[in-house]
């Protein structure tokens, strides 16, 4: 029986963009479906694929064209200058004229396997180290009439051009000066964005200081605001409208390079926003640095303690009284100990039952560099934790001498005691709720035992690791049980070196039946055979490698065997090399061979920042 | 609560009505007529296709209806349904046509990545070998539609 013609565009839509282009040369029908499903959403992962794709669109069919409403830049391997040099302004102009219908237009840079559509959601999860939208310098965007979402800063000529479209845009980016501008303009009873429900607002110069008039204007000019950022602010003196507006559509709040001055500002957002379920805290406090002349050094060091108590206290009573919140992300609080009192006190409060706790996803970003893992007391706190599932850690880093350790595999917990993750002392069942793990360090490596880490977390399904020395063997005394099978479906390298990979390609093949999505950026695999194959006996929705070195020698190219292909093997080689490096080992080609039985969205590249 | 649905081969089924109503259709019609016990003639669906449907939505009946349609495409077919959807070609397209008169998103969608799943990993000539489709491409229309979308592949 031939397949209904009603039915080809809703089974095409359940199609990753991969095969369409396949469908695309079925027939006449299918050809003009598929690409028309194809071109809705456009995502670009190369400046070269970039360079191809503005080519591509000047001969593109206007049927295909009009069909484009986003455009997804992930600019994980493009060079910083990729948007930014002057060359992007006609890009843009190319885009916006060939466009008609684009209503999404998104830079993001992500090692994260997700579909770029999900940024915007993964971004407020709690997820800041891994993903950061790039252009924090000023873009130029040509009018685009049907644009709804703007995730990059516009300059202000663009900006004014896009003052027609206000009452329609859903997502959008704005300078702190842009924002003045735009709320001193309107007559009392104009609102700006009735439609906005997610504003990113960031200071231009650094460090603008912002005023709580602002926060109460947001109130009445975007009624339905549901997530909102404020970026590199300083929030010093509060002159607090009355009676203080009460903004109930905000469910999640980002405080990202803030500095507050004055603690008041704490319970202003406090009572500003009462339905909050995220909270993402990367703030400082000012020590109200009023050196009155005179005052010892040891009165001053008394008086700034003191301060701190009491921003520690004032954030510890904002999240305790929020009753709301599901999702907590505290990533600075500028000083260690100010880190520390907070996590002791929420701690203590969800013990004693004085916080009910109904956090889901909670991350803690300690950048100490102590060998001990701070949080550890937070980790053991039961009813903290009882209804977590997804956690976020910056580990301790490791300051080891010999980046590749393979002979010193086998580790005894009194051996290396620390940092290793998870410790050998962390009560068994702390992590035996949590589904989604995040562990990430910011510059040099935190040691993780895979086979410590999967006994630990049997509940796991998405895994997600940066700057990771990644290591197999574990302690025989605390983890005595060889290799546990593991219901992993995400599993995410990125900047991670495995110093076992011949044992850990093992356990991808045999112990993980039901990985789906696997993505290595920047990943340093060792002691593996020569020509190593990883044979995944799985279907794979995403399969990411980008900057992947066998044996310490860059993958230039990527051998994919697909079983649904009938034997056929699919090779991506990256079409451009970098300038730099030695010639001997641009000359070979290098390949990194997967096997699986299928997957659905591939990317490779040999490099990052191409 | 019940409600009888006529097949369009004049079986007569009777149904408890939240299982009826996870068809839109159903749904806006038993609201449109009120309480009333005569049966809802379905002339699109047979009686064998309606049994099929009958059976999803039962097992179905305590689902969260989901609106976001990017979480409805990337969960994967849970096992039942797969075991479901095992039926030949001509009744898996036969439910599908069934979910969409009836307007019963989920299972329309498991249905279409049925679907979707025979044809990920397969060349032109073999999709149109499976649904049986003629190639009304000429070969420079086929390189041309090649040449138009080959930034893609592009890296």
């Amino acid at each position: 029986m031939s397949l209904p013609l009603e039915l080809i565009d809703p089974i095409l839509h359940h199609l990753p963009p991969r095969y369409l282009l396949t469908t695309a040369l079925v027939s006449h029908t299918w050809s003009h479906l598929s690409l028309a499903c194809f071109y809705r959403s456009v995502y670009i992962h190369t400046k070269h694929q970039k360079q191809r794709f503005l080519e591509a669109l000047e001969s593109l069919p206007f049927a295909y064209r009009q069909c484009i409403r986003a455009i997804y830049v992930n600019t994980l391997s493009m060079p910083d200058t990729a948007f930014n040099k002057d060359n992007y302004r006609n890009d843009l102009i190319v885009i916006a004229a060939q466009c008609p219908q684009l209503d999404t237009f998104i830079l993001a840079r992500t090692a994260e396997p997700f579909l770029p559509d999900t940024i915007p959601t993964v971004w407020l999860q709690g997820v800041p180290a891994s993903i950061e939208v790039l252009c924090r310098s000023m873009l130029y965007l040509p009018y685009i009439p049907s644009i709804r979402r703007i995730g990059t800063y516009l300059e202000d000529a663009a900006l004014e051009c896009y003052s027609c479209n206000f009452s329609h845009l859903t997502s959008l980016v704005l300078s702190e000066p842009q924002l003045q501008e735009l709320l001193d303009t309107p007559s009392p009873q104009q609102v700006l964005f009735p439609a906005l429900e997610t504003l990113d607002l960031g200071s231009v110069h650094f460090s603008s200081f912002f005023k709580a008039s602002s926060l109460a204007l947001l109130k009445h000019h975007c009624p339905v605001l549901q997530h909102l950022t404020l970026n590199d602010f300083q929030l010093f003196d509060v002159n607090t409208p009355t009676p203080l507006p009460i903004h109930t559509s905000v469910v999640k709040l980002a405080l990202r390079n803030v500095r507050i001055e004055n603690t008041a500002w704490l319970s202003i957002f406090a009572s500003m926003y009462p339905a909050l379920q995220s909270l993402s805290l990367e703030v400082r406090f000012g020590n109200h640095a009023l050196i009155t002349h005179g005052m010892d050094e040891e009165e001053e060091s008394a008086r700034q303690h003191q301060n701190r108590s009491h921003a520690a206290q004032g954030v510890l009573d904002w999240i305790v009284g929020c009753g709301s919140l599901t999702t907590l992300d505290l990533i600075h609080f500028g000083l260690v100990t100010t880190y520390s009192e907070i996590m002791d006190g929420l701690a203590d409060m969800a013990s004693l039952g004085s916080w009910h706790c109904q956090l889901n996803r909670f991350a803690l970003h300690d950048c100490s560099d102590d060998q001990e893992l701070p949080c550890k007391h937070v980790l053991e706190c039961q009813s903290l934790m009882q209804r977590l599932d997804t956690l976020h850690l910056t580990l301790p880093s490791t300051h080891y001498q010999t980046p590749f350790m393979p002979q010193k595999d086998l580790i005894r917990c009194n051996r290396f005691p620390s940092p290793m993750f998870p410790p050998c002392d962390l009560s068994a069942d702390a992590l035996i709720n949590i589904t989604t793990l995040y562990l990430h360090r910011n510059d040099g490596h935190a040691r993780v035992s895979w086979t410590q880490l999967l006994q630990m977390c049997p509940s796991l399904t998405s895994l997600s690791l940066r700057y990771i020395l990644l290591q197999h063997g574990s302690c025989q005394r605390h983890f005595p049980s060889a290799h546990p099978d593991s219901s992993l479906v995400n599993l995410t390298l990125d900047n991670c070196k495995v110093s076992r990979a011949d044992l850990f390609f093992s356990f991808l093949q045999y112990q993980l039946p039901r990985l789906s999505s696997l993505a290595m950026t920047g990943v340093y695999l060792d002691n593996l055979d020569s020509d190593p194959m990883l044979d995944l006996n799985v279907a794979l929705q995403n399969l990411w490698i980008v900057a992947v070195s066998i044996n310490q020698i860059m993958c230039t190219s990527l051998r994919l065997h697909e079983r649904q292909r009938s034997g056929n093997v699919t090779r991506y080689t990256s079409r451009r090399r970098p300038s730099m490096g030695s010639v001997e080992s641009l000359n070979e080609e290098h390949s990194f061979s997967i096997a699986c039985i299928n997957a659905d969205h591939v990317l490779f590249n040999a490099f990052q920042h191409m | 609560m019940s409600v009888r649905l006529l097949s369009s081969d004049s079986e007569d089924f009777t149904v408890a009505k939240e299982v009826a109503e996870r068809s839109m259709l159903i749904k806006n019609m038993l609201e449109d007529v009120g309480d009333n016990d005569n049966p809802i003639p379905l002339p699109n669906v047979t009686a064998k296709i309606l049994r099929k449907v009958i059976e999803w939505c039962e097992h179905h009946l305590g689902d969260p209806v989901t609106n976001d349609e990017n979480e409805r495409r990337n969960t994967e077919i849970d096992e039942w349904d797969q075991k479901f959807m095992e039926v030949d070609q001509e009744t898996l397209f036969d439910i599908i046509l069934a979910a969409n008169y009836l307007d019963i998103k989920p299972l329309l969608d498991v249905g279409c990545k049925t679907v979707a799943n025979m044809i990920k990993g397969k060349t032109a000539e073999e999709i149109r070998k499976i649904f049986n489709i003629v190639n009304d491409l000429t070969p420079e229309e086929e390189a041309q539609i090649r040449k138009e979308n080959e930034w893609a592949e592009d890296r």
